[in-house]
This record gives C-alpha cells, sequence and structure tokens, in this order.
C-alpha cells in the first residue's frame, strides 16, 4: 500500500501555460456527433472552449514557458534547483528524455537530477509524491515539477470520444522545504488491467509504426482513427472512477486523520463534468468545494489539477492558508490523491503561448 | 427497486413512454445513456455492472437481466 507523509515540504509556487490558440465546441462539430448528441454531449463533458496546441508546438515549450514565468516572478536562483521532473505522456522525442533537453534550455546546473515519468491523468499528484520525496533530502533545495500533455496532438478529429474533449497545457511547480509546519498525505495506485481504456495501440516496440497502423480505420460508433491515435472507452473509465476515486479520497483522509470539514477544496483531474458531480455526490462534497477549468480549457490531461488551481484558487489563496485534496485520475489505469497544505503561493496569471 | 419505479427511471433516461414500457421493450444506449445507466444502477442498486456489457443490451428485460433479478421486487 503506498500511503506516504511528509512534514514540512510545501508548494512554493505554480504556474501554468497554454497555447494562444482556443477552438469552440460549437455546431461545427455537428457532421461528427448529430446536433441533438453534440449538445447533450458538451453538456455532460462540461467542456465549452479548449485551448489548442498547433502542430510543432511541444509540451515541453508550454512547460518551459511556465517555467521561465515562475523562476522570474519568485526570484528563484537557478542554482538552487536541484531535481528536475517531467511528467507527460508527449515527450519531445522518444529519445532522449524531455527533462534533458529542459535542463539545458532553462539554463540549470549540470548538477540537476532530470528525468521523465510517463503518466497522464495521475501524473501531476505521482509527481509531486516524487518531488516531496527528493525535497524532505537534507542536500535538497528546490525541486521543479514541469508536468503536461498536448494531447490533441494524437487525438482523431474523426472520434466522437474523444475530438471534443482535450485541451492542451503545461504547468511548472516549485516545491521545497518550508519553516512553518505543514504536514502532507499521498495515496498512490494502479490497475494495469485496465490499461485498453485509455491507449494508443502503435507507435511504441510493441506495434511499431508502419503504413498499417497510419492508415484511418472505422470503428462501430462510426469514428475514424488509426492505430497511433488514441482510443478512449468512456463507459470503462467512468466505471473505474466511480468505483476507485471516492474510496480511496476517503481512505487517505482516514490515513491522515482529517475530517472532510477540515478540507478548503477539492481539485479533481478534470476529467468530464458529469463524472466529476457524480464522484462529489458519493463524497458528498458541496459544488463550492470542487472547481472547474474544464469549460474553457477542456481536460488538459495532467496538467488539469495544477491549472484549476492558477484558474480558480489564485485569488482565494493570496495571504491564505488552505489544506486541499487533489485528485488524479484515468490512463494507466492510474489513480492518486494527496492532501496538501497551502498557504500564500507564488501563482502568476496563466500564460499564452504562441 | 420495484420494477415500476425502474421502469419509471428507464422512462427519463431513454426519453420514452412509461406506460409501453415493458421487458420486450427496445433500447439504445450511446456513450451519453450509458454513464447516465451506470449512475443509475449505482445509485439504486448499489453494483457496479461492466460497461461493455451494457453497451451490448437491447432490450430493457435484458438489462434486468445485468443487474440481477434478485434485486427486483414486485410492482
Amino acid at each position: 500500500m503506498a500511503l506516504l507523509s511528509f512534514e514540512n515540504i510545501i508548494i512554493s509556487g505554480i504556474a501554468v501555460a497554454v497555447p494562444g490558440n482556443t477552438i469552440v465546441n460549437n455546431e461545427n462539430y455537428s457532421g461528427l456527433l448529430g446536433a441533438e448528441l453534440l449538445y447533450k454531449s458538451i453538456e455532460s463533458t462540461g467542456v465549452i472552449k479548449r485551448h489548442v496546441a498547433p502542430p510543432g508546438v511541444c509540451t515541453s515549450d508550454l512547460c518551459k514557458a511556465a517555467a521561465e514565468k515562475l523562476i522570474i516572478e519568485m526570484s528563484v536562483d537557478k542554482s538552487s534547483i536541484d531535481v528536475l521532473i517531467f511528467i507527460s505522456q508527449t515527450p519531445d522525442y522518444r529519445i532522449p528524455a524531455t527533462a534533458c533537453i529542459l535542463q539545458e534550455s532553462l539554463g540549470l546546473s549540470k548538477k540537476t537530477a532530470s528525468f521523465d515519468i510517463n503518466l497522464g491523468c495521475s501524473g501531476y499528484v505521482y509527481g509531486l509524491s516524487t518531488a516531496f520525496m527528493f525535497a524532505n533530502q537534507p542536500g535538497i533545495n528546490r525541486v521543479l515539477l514541469l508536468v503536461g500533455d498536448t494531447v490533441n496532438h494524437f487525438v482523431s478529429a474523426k472520434d466522437r470520444s474523444t475530438a471534443l474533449l482535450f485541451g492542451d497545457a503545461g504547468s511548472a511547480t516549485i516545491i521545497e522545504k518550508s519553516y512553518t509546519k505543514s504536514n502532507s498525505y499521498f495515496s498512490l495506485n494502479t490497475d494495469g488491467s485496465g490499461f485498453k481504456a485509455l491507449n494508443i495501440p502503435a507507435g511504441g516496440y510493441r506495434i511499431p509504426s508502419s503504413f498499417d497502423t497510419l492508415t484511418p480505420v472505422r470503428h462501430d460508433d462510426g469514428s475514424i482513427r488509426n492505430l497511433e491515435q488514441l482510443s478512449l472507452d468512456g463507459g470503462e473509465i467512468f466505471n473505474f472512477s466511480i468505483r476507485e476515486v471516492p474510496k480511496d479520497i476517503s481512505g487517505l483522509m482516514e490515513f491522515a486523520g482529517i475530517f472532510p470539514d477540515e478540507v478548503d477544496f477539492i481539485i479533481f483531474h478534470q476529467a468530464n463534468k458529469f463524472m466529476l458531480d457524480f464522484i462529489s455526490k458519493k463524497l458528498k462534497i458541496d459544488k463550492s468545494k470542487y472547481p472547474l477549468s474544464l469549460e474553457e480549457y477542456g481536460n488538459t490531461s495532467s496538467a488539469s489539477i495544477p491549472l484549476t488551481i492558477v484558474d480558480k484558487l489564485r485569488e482565494r489563496l493570496k495571504g491564505n492558508r488552505k489544506k486541499i485534496v487533489l485528485s488524479g485520475f484515468g490512463v494507466g489505469l492510474s489513480w492518486a490523491s494527496a492532501i496538501i497544505e497551502i498557504e500564500n503561493p507564488n501563482i502568476p496569471q496563466i500564460l499564452f503561448y504562441t | 427497486m420495484k420494477r415500476n419505479d425502474f421502469y419509471k427511471r428507464i422512462a427519463e433516461l431513454f426519453e420514452i413512454e412509461e406506460e409501453s414500457i415493458n421487458e420486450e421493450t427496445p433500447v439504445k444506449i450511446d456513450s451519453l445513456s450509458l454513464l447516465a445507466l451506470i449512475v443509475l444502477i449505482d445509485e439504486n442498486f448499489n453494483k457496479q455492472v461492466n460497461a461493455g456489457q451494457l453497451k451490448n443490451v437491447e432490450t430493457i428485460g435484458a438489462l434486468m437481466n445485468i443487474i440481477g433479478r434478485d434485486n427486483f421486487e414486485g410492482f
């Protein structure tokens, strides 16, 4: 059982960058879904507008813009960043790790430990737990956690399950030691039996890229995609999420000895509105406690938790100390929850990357 | 759950006339009604059914088989 706890490690700043280019989910999609299902589907997912990376704009570009902004705003001495973690499913290259490229392009010291982690929806919480472990070491000053995805690069515009859902975003978070008391708790989980529910079947080494894997295929529901584009089984993901997420959050609260009333906000991975409303109902959480960013930004994969914090809590965290639950769940299948205390963090406004 | 209450919820969900529902009534489950159905079953039967199984359901009776006949009591 992967339950972790930390004392006096905090998030001191979070920044997010999204592509300046936006797509509105409107009647242009009625050809794909039919007018009636289109509007029902927008109402259900909650996604109205999305920021979409044009070809050539990578997750690392968005994360780098966010990191540079944060480093300037916080006047961070770059030599105090001892660890750089990049979490994404959309790296620059198959080889090498994108973190290595970012170490150089951000002008960080050669003494920086840099590595990638491949996770999606649960990635931010997993990444934070890893960053907290490093920051807990006496020799580590600061950890720079870069998390994001440009999912639209591998989504088929003719896929009924995915075409309207995703937005692209990159985040940067700085983690360090705190001089005031601060407790945090993490729960990390996996169920690989469901890996096909969110999967790009080909283009790795199990099914290498070929002419066949790039040929569009029409599926039973009318969706058209090739084997190197994302396949999403919404029903399975929904079932998994409503089964595991409430249980994991309740279990972590019990582990931490924290009552639901003590929690100021729950920041969910912005999967879709219908799902989050139902999970919250099961957990008996009031709507005001779980802000949504997906209306304006879509499901932004691993960046959705930091994006929601920046978009919705930026003002409310100013000069305040809040207890926040973070919950990421999806591709893997992988899910993770955290309870953190956050006090007056440095949060610049969302950056629009052009 | 009483069969009539179940029919009532099904009528709302699939936008069909409640009076006309019987076990042979056909249902077409799309991606949205699938999620609503999972919620309905979770809330009323405290049960999680396989989404793949639900997708292939074609009649109300088949849906009741998946939920489990033991879960329906009278009318």
